[in-house]
């Protein structure tokens, strides 16, 4: 199993490269502009656990994954991810060469748009109600980021002119596995902030 | 459970998972293509050392034109006779599928310069003569026989040479510096971020 987060330089067409930098550009002006003060170190820190841990690959079974944690970064930063993925991944394109410059507007929408998308989607069950709700909550945002983010990567591969079925096989059945390991990841930390600093889910 | 034990638990299972991991890059996938015995060869990898099964293979002129195309086999090698007369340079490129592509530039300088024409053109050896072959009846060679000879085997031997040196560029990793080099860049923006944010309240 290859990872998804990084499409090379030059498989894209024209059309989907600069559609995914100017979705990147909105979503990366807006998170800028409703970042306070407050958030930007919490930003900072959860954009370098990014770009580190996408170097760290656990093994499962007869395949390597790495985390994405897209979810996590939903639920505690919101529109926000925007300039942490934004960044982890400029910073993986220029330093270890993962992806490019020119899919960086690609790539930082695919991961960073259903990160968004789920935390507004679950973000009430994770903050506002009880254990039960609030584990499902987080699990729902683990997993269904890693979805729609394998999804929209299996897409824009599509674009270019990649078979739709065997990308979405190849893609977003491969991931199941990481679906849920993010889910449960996402339920781990949730839990332990909303012990130790609610604050931080706030 | 009270809050120190969830704590010890999830630095556990953080160290575990560190531990657990072995930084395998699979990010990349890397080529490498050189000319033997008339023929266009190459190895493909991806980062992580796994071999490319059944990557597409695409060699286009220096005009852009695809003048073939193959597949790596299981152990990510790739063979293909080589088009006569094409114009160097070759760009052979790999398609590993998933968004993973990359490529070769095979320029002229690596070719053994018999094969080039004055133009970049390449010109494919012709067979050693037969009576090259049985050495037990060949009273002289011929220089032109004598070229060709020198030529594979010079092929033969460079090709160990230059997968090394392609080896040694290529395969550099990711190194611990680069790791924190950007853990202080993301730092940096934090700084600059917090003092231009600062400098409004």
């Amino acid at each position: 199993m290859r990872e998804f987060m990084h499409i090379s330089e030059g498989v894209l067409h024209a059309p989907i490269l600069s559609g995914g930098a100017i979705l990147a550009a909105v979503g990366l002006w807006v998170g800028l502009k409703k970042m306070d003060y407050e958030r930007l170190p919490q930003t900072a820190i959860l954009a370098a656990a990014f770009f580190v841990l996408s170097l760290v690959h656990v093994p499962l079974g007869p395949a390597k994954v790495h985390l994405v944690l897209n979810g996590l970064l939903g639920i505690l930063l919101g529109w926000g991810v925007f300039p942490a993925f934004f960044v982890g991944l400029t910073l993986q394109a220029a330093l270890f060469q993962f992806g490019g410059l020119t899919t960086l507007g690609v790539n930082t929408f695919n991961m960073a748009f259903p990160a968004l998308f789920c935390s507004l989607l679950f973000g009430r069950l994770v903050k506002n109600s009880g254990v039960l709700w609030m584990t499902l909550g987080s699990f729902a945002t683990g997993f269904c980021t890693v979805l729609g983010s394998s999804f929209l990567v299996a897409l824009s591969l599509v674009s270019a002119g990649e078979e739709f079925m065997s990308m979405a096989q190849l893609i977003v059945f491969a991931h199941l596995p990481v679906m849920a390991i993010e889910g449960l990841l996402t339920v781990a930390v949730v839990s332990f902030l909303r012990r130790v600093r609610p604050v931080m889910l706030t | 459970m009270n809050k120190k034990k969830i704590k010890f638990l999830l630095y556990g299972l953080l160290i575990i998972i560190f531990l657990a991991a072995k930084p395998a890059f699979s990010h990349k996938v890397n080529i490498f293509a050189y000319v033997e015995d008339n023929h266009l060869k190459g190895d493909s990898y991806f980062y992580s050392g796994d071999k490319v099964f059944n990557g597409q293979i695409e060699v286009y002129d220096v005009q852009g034109k695809r003048i073939a195309v193959s597949k790596t086999d299981i152990h990510g090698k790739f063979s293909l006779p080589l088009p006569l007369m094409v114009s160097l340079p070759l760009r052979i490129l790999l398609r590993a599928g998933q968004g993973h592509q990359s490529d070769y530039i095979l320029t002229a300088a690596e070719f053994v310069t018999d094969t080039i024409t004055s133009n970049n053109k390449l010109i494919v050896p012709a067979e050693i003569n037969d009576a090259v072959r049985s050495t037990s009846e060949v009273k002289y060679i011929s220089v032109v026989d004598l070229e060709l000879i020198i030529t594979r085997i010079l092929e033969k031997k460079l090709v160990a040479f230059t997968t090394q040196i392609f080896k040694l560029v290529t395969e550099r990793g990711v190194f611990f510096q680069d790791v924190i080099g950007g853990l202080g860049y993301i730092v940096g923006m934090l700084g600059i971020a917090l003092y231009i944010k600062a400098r409004k309240k």
